[in-house]
């Protein structure tokens, strides 16, 4: 017992020391170590058992300073003192007597088990520090995540639910030398922090400048002897009463300007300054920053030079300054007559390209970079013959530049008619995807002008029933089963059923050809009628066997605005437009033979006797397209006078419907009809 | 969605029908005439139920020929947007799939169907399928009309299996 109580106090005196500063972190790591831990420091506290119930108690108060963890410690004394209190009655006695057997051998041991506790203990509250590093960073993570959900949600939040009233702090104009509005704020700022850090801050929460406004600079404050009384001693600032700004002009007046319309290759542009001012130029690429475009002209090189200028700088600069004047006219590069007029020496050949007084001449075009700044980009209409000289090297510049989609006549076209503001009418379905009042939707009430009024949905709420929005800042919305046509582009007049809708991109499905059309919803309307105007182009309607040729034939199966899609006998199609076709062939009475010379005409069954052995029937065809092999689809059936086709009169009923390849024939054709396919 | 609605038609009749049997005549051709067609008022006329009144016969002055103006009930489909209908997929393509609910043909198109439903050119028949289902030829689905196009002889509707309880049904 001696022994017991010494070593008891002993034990005491360690914990003492390492629980005071070490209890709580200890307890709680506790309930994470396995079970073999518990188990021994179990079987050590058996011992200490009754002095330690007492002095926990007198710790419990102790420890209160520990708020942080205070909780926990008390819910782990808790649950020890439980545990302790369920096992006691278990467990005491056997421990005890256990004890007393090893007990020398437990002295010994003793020193070595406190030595290997208190590395133990080292341990975990290494391990402590690092856990709770990592929970600090997870607590961070969470934070910040919830952060950004907000950010998200806030950004769908219109923004005229942030707009300045009558609770805010007002914004004075203070008259300032002009050119330092920017050092001044600057100063401005630098006495801000100085006098708050000596315990007087100024009274005002902000201030800036506007470049636009040159002249001024703008104190947001309570009071206007704050802004007076902060203004004062600064050098630049002129003395004068600074002048309120009304609500109603302080959102205008923090508003950001217009985001740049971004070049994209292809884009007309003109340029402003200097020689070539006023020319249409096409942009050929962009620069990452977006400050820089490579754009092609056509150059205007002098050919009768007055005097050779050998390409030094002060003759330069006065060609410059004669600008627009009398300058030679805009014509392609031509490098003979270039060499002609200013020598061998100063052109040279470098590929497909003519280096000549230090610029680049491509395909007669002269290619240049040049700040965007010193372009115009916005309400560039080109004019027919000034793209008329682009157009004619399209094809060209196709060949050179392997084939630059953005040159085609087709895109050309499309940029000519583009409206330059999207043509709304009342009653449209309509959201703002722009400006104050992004996310609003509703239905154009009226248009006047630039200004759209919309009755929109949810708008009631302020007591006010429309608003008026930017045309710009609005477009058309159209939901799934919409009916629309479309009013501009390569599919003008087409019109189907919308399937999606994404952003302003409108897909539907073309009442005519069951096939899938992507177009901007500003070029749709909503629309009852059906179908394209008809089918008929020209003189040719749907379905006609024309000669294109000599040699083909074909059959149209699809028209477009003014074109045809036209299958050959030698089952390609093409693009084919009217003038294109030499006349229309008739033959619904033409007769051919079959592969054992009887006769064949329109609306026979035939057989195929070789190949893959298949049935059809000559009036209705199923047509193969390269997509599905039994799609079927209205088409033609050309039928060579000597294919293995035989007859089988009357055959009574097909097997199914089958897939046809197209087989070779001028001599028969026959009509079929859109619809699927119905077996004699 | 089907009703029973009144409806009228008028029927030339040739003088040399006009007999006894004129009548029985005149509701051959009256079923013969209506029943199968589509008008875009009131959709697919289904079927005759019966003849509310013949009319009266009116010998047209010039011609001959006598014009009655029937009146009949009869029962007419009309598909309905937002409407869930049973059909049989008839063609399956990779833009989507087309489905005959009864006279009425829909187009379900792939961007209106699960994005798990892909299709499947591997197939030996061409097929949307996902982890369980497949839509081929013949499968029955259930869906739902997101537009109509009515024409003068034809309803079109454009259907979406993208929701709950849509699909494939067994």
């Amino acid at each position: 017992m001696d022994l017991d109580e010494r070593d008891v106090r002993m034990r005491a005196g360690n914990d003492y020391d390492e629980d005071e500063e070490e209890e709580p972190v200890r307890r709680k790591h506790m309930d994470d170590s396995d079970d073999e831990e518990e188990d021994e420091e179990e079987e050590e506290e058996e011992l200490e058992r009754d002095p330690r119930k007492a002095k926990r108690r007198r710790r419990e108060q102790v420890v209160n300073p520990y708020i942080d963890v205070q909780a926990l410690v008390d819910d782990d004394d808790a649950d020890d003192d439980e545990e302790d209190e369920a096992e006691a009655g278990a467990s005491f006695l056997g421990q005890r007597r256990h004890y007393q057997q090893q007990d020398d051998e437990e002295d010994d041991q003793d020193a070595e088990r406190s030595v290997a506790r208190a590395r133990r203990l080292d341990r975990k509250r290494f391990e402590d520090m690092e856990i709770s590093g990592e929970e600090l960073a997870k607590r961070l993570r969470e934070k910040y995540a919830r952060n950004d959900q907000m950010v998200e949600e806030l950004a769908s939040v219109p923004q005229r639910m942030l707009m300045p009233s009558v609770n805010d702090p007002n914004l004075w104009q203070v008259k300032v030398k002009p050119g330092r509005e920017r050092d001044i704020v600057l100063s401005l700022y630098r006495k801000t922090l100085d006098l708050e850090l000596k315990g007087n801050p100024l009274q005002i929460i902000s201030a800036f400048e506007r470049t636009s406004i040159p002249g001024y600079i703008y104190v947001e404050s309570r009071s206007k002897e704050a802004v007076i009384s902060a203004c004062s001693n600064l050098v630049g600032i002129f003395r004068r009463d600074p002048i309120l700004v009304p609500i109603g002009e302080m959102a205008p007046l923090l508003q950001l300007k217009q985001k740049e319309f971004t070049l994209q290759p292809g884009a007309w542009v003109r340029l402003k300054r200097g020689k070539y001012q006023g020319d249409l130029a096409q942009v050929m690429d962009v620069t990452d920053t977006g400050e820089e475009a490579g754009i092609r002209f056509l150059p205007r090189i002098d050919l009768t030079p007055r005097e050779f200028e050998g390409g030094d700088g002060s003759a330069k600069r006065k060609r410059a300054v004669a600008a627009t004047v009398g300058r030679p006219p805009a014509r392609p590069f031509n490098p003979e007559e270039v060499l002609k007029v200013y020598g061998k020496k100063t052109t040279i050949r470098r590929g497909p390209s003519w280096i000549f007084n230090g610029d680049t001449y491509t395909n007669g075009f002269l290619e240049k970079d040049v700040r965007v700044s010193a372009l115009v980009t916005e309400n560039v209409q080109p004019r027919l013959d000034e793209l008329s000289a682009f157009l004619g090297d399209g094809k060209d510049g196709e060949k050179a530049a392997g084939g630059d989609g953005a040159l085609n006549l087709a895109s050309l076209a499309a940029e000519i008619r583009r409206p330059i503001m999207v043509a709304l009418q009342p009653g449209d379905q309509v959201e703002v995807y722009q400006g104050e009042q992004i996310g609003t939707r509703g239905i154009v009430d009226s248009v006047l002008g630039d200004i759209v009024t919309i009755r929109g949905e949810g708008l009631e709420l302020e007591g006010k029933m429309t608003i008026e929005v930017p045309a710009r800042h609005v477009r058309k919305r159209f939901s799934p089963g919409d009916h629309v046509k479309v009013m501009a582009g390569v599919n003008t007049d087409e019109t189907g059923m919308v399937l999606s809708v994404n952003g302003d991109l409108v897909t539907f499905m073309s009442d005519l050809t069951e096939s899938e059309i992507t177009v901007f919803s500003k070029d749709l309307r909503t629309a009852a009628e059906v179908g394209s105007s008809s089918n008929v182009v020209g003189n040719y309607e749907l379905h006609d066997l024309v000669q294109l040729d000599m040699q083909t034939v074909g059959v149209i199966y699809r028209t477009e605005r003014d074109s045809f899609r036209v299958l050959d006998q030698h089952g390609q199609t093409r693009l084919v437009q009217p003038h294109q076709i030499t006349m229309r062939k008739d033959s619904r009475r033409a007769v051919s033979t079959d592969a054992e010379g009887n006769e064949l005409r329109v609306g026979d069954n035939v057989k195929e006797v070789d190949g893959e052995v298949r049935c059809f029937a000559c009036s209705i065809q199923p047509f193969e397209t390269d997509m599905n092999r039994t799609d079927v689809v209205w088409c033609y059936i050309f039928i060579k006078r000597f294919t293995p086709f035989c007859i089988i009169a009357r055959f009574p009923k097909m097997a199914e419907s089958l897939s046809l390849d197209v087989v070779r024939s001028l001599l028969l054709h026959q009509r079929a009809r859109r619809s699927s396919p119905q077996w004699i | 969605m089907f009703f029973i609605k009144e409806l009228t038609h008028t029927i030339l009749m040739h003088p040399s029908y006009f007999g006894p049997r004129m009548l029985e005549i005149i509701e051959a051709k009256l079923h013969s005439d209506v029943q199968g067609t589509c008008t875009g008022q009131y959709g697919f006329i289904i079927a005759v139920l019966e003849i509310i009144d013949v009319g009266p016969g009116i010998v047209l002055p010039g011609n001959g020929q006598a014009e009655f103006k029937t009146r009949y009930k009869a029962i007419v489909f009309k598909p309905f947007k937002g409407e869930v209908l049973d059909g049989v997929v008839t063609n399956v393509l990779r833009a989507g799939f087309f489905v005959e609910v009864g006279p009425l043909r829909c187009f379900v198109s792939q961007q209106l169907v699960h994005p798990d439903m892909r299709f499947d050119a591997n197939a030996a028949v061409p097929s949307f399928s996902s982890q369980d289902q497949v839509i081929e030829k013949d499968t029955k689905v259930r869906l739902k009309v997101v537009g109509t196009r009515v024409d003068q002889t034809e309803i079109f509707a454009i259907a979406t299996i993208k929701e709950d309880h849509l699909g494939v049904i067994d």
